[in-house]
């Protein structure tokens, strides 16, 4: 029989683990909207605009939608000589195993609430960063399954492309990791971060940097960026489907549902490599230079901080809103006037109401119950995560619209030539370091 | 050079590989030598002369010129001539493509045009001269290949050229339409667009169409023909050159009968009034062949039917059934009959019975299906009792299963407890037996739309494998023809592909005389050189 | 004639990282001011604004008439021929008029094979097809709706079409190395 804190922290995985297994499917939908529109505003083009609900267009994000709407109804094909049960298990077997990687992430800090101790992390595994590692490794097998089941020469040639990728990056990925590692003394997540809640200290002297992975290991982060870039068969990495080779790659042969699961997988790992990477190197949920009992003992502070981010960018948005209409109406007077004003007045109105709640801060109108401190810092906290996440999203498209697809001697080339005796350099001198600093 | 003795100057160039312009000569009518284009140098005593190649018989030690300068403009100069008057309308004239005149331009001609007036033509555009052909005097060159034709081969002599000097056309005598027999014939020798066939004109352009070596089922004659056709429709039956058999001539009958071929076909396998699909049909056949004793299934083979399929049949009832209750009598009543090429037995086939040993009276098993001895009757390309349709009704009744094989929606197609599609010849690959038991071959034009339908003698391959016997698994006609050839004494030695183009006279009483009786189908020497 | 050496990589470049940084930097460069300033992209909203064509331009087919109404095609087919994509369909008839011979029954133009290469009118001895309406764009809702037949394709006024042309507005870089200062 449990007694009520025990049920209580299975409440809280509970919630957590559905909370994690949602984030990126959150994620996906805007992840693919961000990478239209971002490859649009760098190629100097509009993007997607077009679909609408009700006159609304809300900047092409209705797109999605109907996007998941062509994905259903389209036409759930099933080639005749497929290996049946290998080629309806792959694109499950890839969303699956894209979904898993998060569940060890910690959206913030613990706190306590009420007498209950809330953890925001589904999962604490000793192993830590080794479930994240064996997990994604085994995200190359849905890859390999649906190639080599499809019985298409391209798609096998994508499955063969892309195994060969993925062990070869995924060793540097393993070794970068390990020089962390080193540094950390730790492969427990949450432990990872707490560290990097510090200053960076070097010999004795504290520098004005927050004691970041990136800072601590600058070789490593490169190196795992690079290899997070060739696991997700991400572009300047993705040969997989390099549809100038290969039709399609490894998912020519998929179409409707199957073919969506293999996309949103395909951005799932995005999702979680940005997370990854983000608790890793760049202190997770950690305010840089606010550790977590500062920001526990300024609620004050923080609520501040809050507003006043919450009013720029209700501010912001609607200032962007409005020079789009202005644009619009040159173009087209007279249209797209109603979802302007509505978005104009929901980023001003934003603003407003966060500005408001600051003054009432400030005359001491709001009530401060003793549970108020816990949750903004976790509120804090994880904002500041979500946006170093959006970052890394981001970079995985700037990144792609920027630059051009490796030649596969040139991806091996570099995965083991270069990626591999820089990882086991950056180990040994990690470890002298760490040798030398001990005595 | 070597050639038959009488062999023209024309003939030997043209038989070996020699080319030469030519355009009024046709091989299989008398020569008339008014076109001049087949212009040659011929070195004689006086210096070289200049002379006509088809009214010159080639002579001993004679040497001819083809290609002197000489020759080439005087070849040139009659072929400037021929298309003085000429429309030049090629676009809309249904004859470009297989028009000898253009061919010839381009091949010999190719000068800039020099007439310096006005082009003077005739008028005279679509004429009606008879119940298939349409003239147009306008195009005409006057070759007189036309009225050749209508003098010499049907000897019904309609047509002529009237006027005098460049008003000279062709044209029918008065109140006599051109239409004899073979009338269709004077269209293919007409090298120009000037005699169409109403049939075939603006059907189709000809070089869109497609030609199959084939052989024209319409007659025990089995005319060599070319079917002609473009993505899955026939649009005519040319003669295919045979000196052996047709020459150049088919009649109008087996012409025209080419779309009886693609009407009124049986779309699918019917059990009762239930469409089914091939492999289901054949199976539910096997298993209601399996429960009736081999002694009370009679076979109906055909003497319209190829001789595969006629084959396969009898090695069916030989391994599975009883080999006497195969026959293949034949509804077919006598039709007309002449001298030239058409005859009386309007089944292309009956001779290839005879040599398979398949009875081609088949009364006693008429008789015996009458009385109700047969619980199953498999009948194929036939129709055994013929016209005489409430005596079918009655014996049909008396039948428990009737397997129908049917091209057509015919009576006994319709009466039919089984009906399986076949295809049409058509549409197969196969051997015809004709009346002068000369073997001919036909290929597949095309594969038919519905995959259901297959060739009887594949049918009966599958029924067999359905049956479990061994030795009916054939890939193709082919296949079974070469399987037969090792069996049938009269075709030892041939395979499918071996088979001349113009046939193999076979080992076998014919059963009717050569063609061309009394005719003087041959007025030239074939001049191909001796080896 | 000169030789232009390729300028190949050297120093610096051969660490790849920078020259990655300096390319992030300048698509960073145009997502920012296209954020900020969207009336700098060079692009016509299409179906809204449309640019003119040019007279030029290889449009939809039509079908030529004669004075009194009937087509000009004789259904010689070598339109069918020469295509490519084996678009055209034709059906020929005979003319009441002894002296044209032969009139299209049917003339299809199957727009969703057409690849616009231009042969047919080439092919035509009679100008009997012209690619000169000015409608590029070619959609519908049904495969039939775009199976044009004779009666559409000759349903015009017969005249020669001579699209206005306005040369387009030139086109206004705001950033980039195309920038007018």
């Amino acid at each position: 029989m449990m007694d009520s804190a025990q049920l209580f922290t299975l409440l809280n995985i509970t919630v957590m683990t559905v909370i994690m297994w949602l984030t990126p499917l959150q994620f996906i939908p805007f992840f693919i909207w961000l990478e239209r529109k971002g490859s649009a505003l760098i190629q100097d083009r509009i993007g997607p605009n077009r679909a609408e609900i009700l006159g609304f267009r809300l900047f092409g994000i209705i797109h999605n939608i109907a996007d998941v709407i062509k994905l259903l109804m389209k036409e759930n094909i099933t080639p005749t000589n497929v290996n049946r049960l290998y080629y309806l298990l792959a694109p499950f077997w890839s969303m699956t195993v894209s979904l898993l990687p998060l569940l060890v992430i910690p959206l913030a800090a613990p706190i306590t609430v009420a007498g209950h101790p809330i953890r925001f992390q589904a999962a604490n595994f000793d192993v830590g960063i080794l479930y994240v590692l064996s997990i994604t490794s085994m995200g190359v097998f849905g890859v390999i399954l649906a190639g080599w089941a499809s019985n298409n020469k391209f798609s096998l040639l994508g499955g063969l492309r892309s195994s060969a990728q993925m062990i070869s990056y995924e060793l540097s990925m393993g070794l970068a990791v390990v020089g962390l590692l080193m540094v950390y003394q730790t492969v427990k997540v949450d432990g990872i971060v707490e560290i990097q809640g510090h200053l960076l200290t070097v010999a004795g002297h504290t520098l004005p940097l927050p004691n970041w992975g990136v800072f601590l290991q600058p070789v490593g982060f490169i190196l795992f960026l690079i290899a997070a870039f060739a696991e997700t068969n991400r572009n300047p990495f993705d040969l997989a489907e390099g549809e100038s080779e290969l039709v399609a790659g490894y998912h020519v042969e998929y179409s409707s549902v199957k073919f969506a699961l293999f996309f949103m997988a395909e951005y799932s790992n995005m999702v979680a490599a940005s997370f990854l990477i983000s608790t890793l190197f760049f202190g997770g949920y950690q305010v840089p230079f606010a550790s977590t009992e500062e920001l526990l003992q300024h609620p004050r502070a923080v609520l501040t901080v809050l507003c006043l981010l919450s009013a720029v960018g209700g501010a912001f948005f609607g200032i962007l809103v409005s020079r789009r209409a202005e644009h619009q109406e040159r173009l087209q007077p007279g249209s797209r006037r109603m979802e302007s004003s509505f978005l104009k007045a929901l980023g001003f109105g934003k603003a407003a109401l966060a500005l408001s709640l600051l003054a009432c801060l400030w005359m001491g109108l709001l009530p401060a119950p003793e549970w108020l401190p816990g949750v903004l810092a976790a509120l804090l906290q994880t904002l500041c995560l979500l946006v170093k996440v959006l970052f890394f999203c981001w970079l995985f498209v700037w990144v792609r619209w920027t630059l051009p697809r490796f030649r596969y001697d040139q991806l091996m080339k570099m995965g083991w030539k270069m990626m591999l005796p820089i990882a086991l350099l950056n180990m040994v001198i990690t470890a002298v370091v760490i040798l030398v600093q001990k005595n | 050079m070597e050639v038959p003795d009488g062999a023209n100057v024309l003939e030997a160039a043209l038989s070996n590989g020699v080319a030469l312009e030519h355009f009024c000569y046709q091989r299989y009518l008398p020569v008339a030598g008014n076109c001049r284009t087949c212009m040659v140098e011929i070195e004689g005593p006086k210096g070289n002369m200049l002379t006509i190649g088809c009214n010159t018989k080639v002579a001993e030690g004679m040497v001819i010129h083809t290609q002197t300068p000489k020759a080439k403009q005087a070849q040139k100069t009659a072929l400037e001539f021929l298309l003085l008057d000429h429309p030049l309308d090629c676009p809309v004239c249904d004859k470009a493509g297989e028009c000898k005149l253009q061919n010839q331009y381009m091949e010999y001609g190719l000068y800039d045009f020099r007439r310096g007036v006005e082009r003077d033509f005739k008028g005279g555009k679509a004429v009606d001269i008879g119940e298939h052909i349409i003239l147009d005097q306008e195009r005409c060159v006057l070759c007189t290949r036309c009225i050749r034709f209508v003098d010499e081969v049907p000897k019904t002599s309609e047509l002529a050229i009237v006027n005098r000097g460049h008003q000279s056309t062709i044209s029918i005598f008065p109140g006599q339409r051109v239409d004899n027999a073979y009338s269709g014939n004077v269209t293919d020798i007409c090298p120009v667009g000037a005699l169409t066939l109403k049939e075939f004109r603006f059907k189709q352009r000809v070089w869109f169409l497609k030609k199959t070596e084939s052989v024209c089922p319409g007659c025990s004659r089995g005319c060599s023909i070319t079917v002609e056709h473009n993505k899955g429709k026939i649009f005519r039956f040319m003669p295919r050159e045979n000196a052996e058999l047709n020459k150049t001539w088919i009649c109008d009958e087996g012409r025209f009968s080419f779309n009886y071929y693609q009407e009124n076909r049986v779309a699918e396998v019917r059990l009762g009034h239930s469409p089914r699909s091939l492999e289901e049909g054949i199976a539910e056949l096997a298993k209601l062949l399996e429960g009736i004793s081999p002694d009370e299934v009679a076979g109906i083979a055909s003497p319209a039917a190829a001789l595969e399929d006629n084959y396969m049949m009898k090695k069916l009832f030989e391994k599975r059934f009883k080999a006497k209750n195969l026959a293949a009598p034949f509804w077919g009543k006598p039709g007309d009959e002449d001298k030239i090429l058409k005859l009386a037995d309007k089944t292309p086939n009956r001779q290839g019975l005879k040599l398979l040993g398949i009875d081609t009276e088949g009364k006693d098993l008429l008789e015996r299906i009458e009385k109700g001895a047969f619980k199953a009757v498999i009948v194929m390309h036939n129709n055994p009792f013929g016209q005489d349709e409430e005596r079918a009704k009655k014996v049909y009744g008396k039948v428990k299963a009737l397997i129908v094989l049917s091209v057509h929606k015919t009576k006994v197609a319709e009466q039919g407890s089984m009906l399986f599609p076949v295809r049409p010849f058509t549409e197969k690959n196969g051997t015809f037996v004709n009346a002068t038991s000369r073997l001919q071959r036909f290929r597949a034009c095309f594969e038919p739309e519905n995959q259901d339908v297959i060739e009887a003698s594949l049918w009966i391959g599958r029924l067999a494998k359905a049956l479990k016997l061994e030795g009916f698994a054939f890939e193709d006609t082919p296949a079974v023809f070469n399987a037969m050839a090792k069996e049938v004494e009269a075709l030892k030695g041939l395979t499918f592909n071996s088979i001349p183009a113009e046939g193999k006279v076979l080992d076998l009483a014919p059963v009717s005389p050569e063609p061309f009786q009394g005719v003087k189908a041959q007025p030239n020497v074939l001049g191909k050189a001796k080896s | 004639m000169r030789v232009v050496e390729r300028p190949g990589v050297t120093g610096i470049q051969k660490f790849y990282l920078v020259e990655v940084v300096k390319g992030l930097l300048v698509t960073l460069g145009h997502a920012v001011r296209n954020v900020l300033n969207p009336s700098g992209m060079p692009v016509i909203p299409y179906p809204e604004q449309k640019k003119d064509l040019p007279p030029t331009t290889r449009g939809r087919h039509r079908l030529m008439k004669r004075e009194d109404g009937s087509p000009r095609c004789t259904a010689c087919m070598l339109c069918a021929t020469a295509c490519p994509a084996e678009c055209i369909h034709i059906l020929a008839e005979e003319s009441p008029d002894p002296k044209v011979e032969k009139l299209p029954a049917k003339f299809d133009i199957d727009m969703l094979r057409c690849v616009f290469c231009g042969f047919c009118v080439d092919a035509c001895p009679l100008d009997a097809i012209r690619m000169d309406v000015p409608e590029i764009a070619i959609a519908g809702y049904t495969r039939d709706s775009l199976v044009y037949g004779k009666e559409f394709l000759m349903d015009h006024d017969n005249k020669d079409i001579v699209p206005q042309y306005n040369p387009p507005r030139p086109v206004v870089w705001t950033h980039g190395p195309h920038a007018k200062p």
